[in-house]
């Protein structure tokens, strides 16, 4: 089967849980919402997988493949990070160069033309190029690696609203056109929630869900209404969450709505919202 | 071929021509200064009589730290290549076992590119100073002396080319310890942290640093000789092993999938 | 076209509405081509399966064929039948609804009649 499979995946850190116990399944050709509080262990899941960092216990499987120290598997993920990991002294167009040397599938003719796109410089050095632009050009490059499991951390973080929206766009048209994974780590989720098909839902490094977004919308729904009202309904259901204003409660509920008492509004969650039910403390 | 790539990558023509210029500009501007100290010492020996005594060449002491000091800004520059090489490995996931062997290699290629340029650099400006200044050779050999670490650890009666000999081998061998101890802490570190390059940079640097200044300390040259030569066969067996240890690891991988 | 992501209604049901209007109104004619599901759904910020489950809606209800290789296109008749499901839900998705909000606020029948022959 293709995907990365997690079992059991752990890291501790010195007196830190970073993960705890994580077993999923990321398939392959979806893309996928990596969501989760700051420190909710996001990085550090990823960093796992791509090999940055080693588990305390657990296994990862590329394709089947044990991943943890194996180049072949290795060479089927990308990973655009938060930091840049390429020599700051190179100029945008050298620095595709030099990852096509270890990705032979990335496409430059593909990085040259985003890169136009988005109207960046290819003859700059990376390191004299804005914040916006250094994560637009860590981002041309995930894009056009021609890897198999292309994660993105942060992906969007400096960038204008414009090239937000052209980010977006741009990975929609590339994932309809390679069929790759694509699996992007984020807070800003509303930003995306139509993008991701499924969604892996971390906090305080443990796994939350990992369900289709769809279904998990379908199965959730938001109930508004006087407090005693709305205490009654939901009386014997599972409330994730709930929000009072006044005298007007309205709670997050899992599951369908059904005979829903007079005086009370049904509406459906965003994702976000539910994301924030889910992770609040 | 990751650890070719790597290499290929990170060391390039216009970075190595810039390395060995470093180099010798640091070699120049510091045997320069240590000239400027043994000049007025040569020539009040010069004045007073024509012909003069090895003895009384090795007199004049010249014990300066220019070797050492060319070699700790070199494996500054090594390590910087090293940081650099581990965080693309990052970037490219490349696994550990050929990131190893790219550090070690590229700290040999710096080991040797130091040997290379500041030992023949020295020797030349050493010449060319002795020449200028008392119109023959003849201090020569005493400067040979401490163009390795100190003149302590050689025998002050040490013969032309045993000091070349011994000069360019203890050159290769602080070489390589630099480079193993830089590589193996790079390592290390790298097992526990994806983004502490400029820490681990630091903290090889200062411990490097730390094993040649302990060197010079105990000053004999037995003693020095024995200290380097066990840990450098320590490091190439930590190395060996965690090599080993993460080939074997890879294939078991093999075997499960 | 924008996607409402706080809708009550799936984003796939939105982007076969929005289809259906479109036909309705002659924007697309029966017979045309629709546009692609990636173009839709880079359009869109959408993803690609859900921009398919939208047009599949439709092409289980015979209002687009598909033809291989080709893309996907507009049934002849698909006016038709769009016209003919959307006067079935009218009276769920607006007569009932009116009726609710108008005892809600006191309003008689001959008050909401008068309302309308006002409209």
């Amino acid at each position: 089967m293709r995907g990365i499979e997690l079992k059991n995946l752990t890291k501790h850190y010195k007196d830190t849980k970073a993960l705890e116990d994580v077993t999923l399944t990321i398939e392959y050709g979806k893309i996928y919402g990596l969501l989760g509080r700051n420190g909710a262990g996001k990085s550090t899941m990823v960093n796992l997988i791509s090999n940055r960092i080693f588990p305390t216990s657990g296994e990862i499987f590329v394709d089947g493949e044990m991943s943890i120290e194996n180049d072949e598997a290795l060479r089927k993920i990308f990973t655009m990070s938060e930091h840049n990991l390429l020599p700051v002294d190179r100029k945008f167009k050298d620095a595709v160069k030099l990852v096509k040397e270890f990705y032979p599938e990335l496409d430059d003719d593909y990085a040259f033309a985003l890169a136009e796109k988005f109207e960046l410089d290819v003859k700059k050095k990376l390191m004299s190029l804005s914040t916006g632009y250094s994560s637009i050009a860590k981002l041309i490059i995930a894009l056009a690696s021609g890897a198999d499991y292309i994660f993105f951390d942060e992906p969007v973080l400096g960038l204008d609203p414009n090239h937000r929206e052209l980010f977006y766009k741009e990975l929609i048209d590339r994932y309809a056109n390679t069929g790759s994974t694509f699996i992007i780590s984020t807070h800003l989720i509303d930003e995306c929630a139509g993008l991701i098909e499924k969604a892996i839902i971390i906090d305080k490094g443990r796994l939350v869900t990992a369900e289709d977004t769809d279904k998990i919308m379908e199965n959730s729904y938001t109930v508004t209404g006087p407090a005693e009202l709305v205490d009654k309904y939901t009386a014997g259901k599972t409330v994730v969450g709930s929000d009072t204003v006044g005298g007007i409660k309205s709670a997050y509920v899992k599951g369908k709505a059904e005979n829903v008492p007079q005086g009370l509004e049904i509406s459906k969650a965003s994702l976000q919202s539910l994301f924030i039910q889910m992770t609040n403390d | 071929m990751y650890t070719k790539k790597l290499l290929r990558c990170t060391w390039n023509i216009k970075e190595i021509l810039s390395l060995v210029a470093v180099f010798a500009v640091i070699v120049a501007i510091f045997s320069f200064v240590e000239f400027q100290d043994a000049r007025g010492d040569l020539d009040d020996l010069y004045k007073n009589s024509s012909t003069v005594s090895q003895e009384e060449i090795d007199k004049i002491s010249v014990v300066s730290p220019v070797g050492l000091m060319a070699m700790v800004a070199a494996l500054g520059f090594g390590l910087a290549f090293t940081a650099q090489m581990f965080s693309l490995s990052l970037q490219v996931n490349v696994t550990r076992k050929h990131l190893h062997r790219a550090t070690l290699i590229s700290e040999l290629i710096c080991a040797g590119l130091i040997t290379a340029t500041v030992f023949p650099a020295r020797m030349g400006i050493n010449l060319l100073f002795s020449k200028l200044c008392t119109g023959n050779y003849a201090v020569l050999s005493d400067k040979f002396r401490d163009v390795a670490f100190n003149s302590a650890l050689f025998s002050k009666n040490m013969i032309v080319s045993q000091g070349i000999i011994s000069g360019i081998l203890l050159m290769l061998f602080g070489s390589l310890l630099f480079a193993l101890v830089g590589s193996l802490l790079l390592n290390f570190l790298s097992r526990f942290k994806g983004a502490g390059v400029v820490f681990a940079s630091i903290l090889c640097f200062l411990s490097a640093a730390g094993i040649l200044i302990t060197l010079i300390v105990l000053s004999s040259k037995w003693i020095s000789f024995a200290v380097l030569g066990s840990l450098l066969v320590i490091m190439l067996l930590v190395q060996y092993k965690l090599i080993k240890t993460q080939t074997l690891d890879n294939k078991s991988a093999g075997k499960i999938a | 076209m924008q996607i409402n992501f706080e809708s009550e209604k799936p984003i796939f049901v939105q982007l076969a509405d929005w289809l259906s209007d479109s036909i309705i109104s002659g924007a697309i004619k029966e017979g045309e081509q629709i546009p692609s599901t990636t173009e839709m759904s880079v359009s869109l910020k959408i993803n690609p399966a859900t921009a398919l489950k939208g047009v599949n809606m439709l092409v289980d209800k015979g209002i687009i064929y598909k033809k291989r290789g080709l893309g996907m296109f507009v049934s002849q008749g698909a006016v038709e039948t769009l016209k003919k499901q959307r006067q079935s839900e009218f009276f769920g998705e607006y007569i009932k609804t009116m009726l609710d909000e108008a005892a809600k606020l006191g309003l008689t029948k001959k008050d909401i009649i008068e309302l309308i022959e006002r409209g």
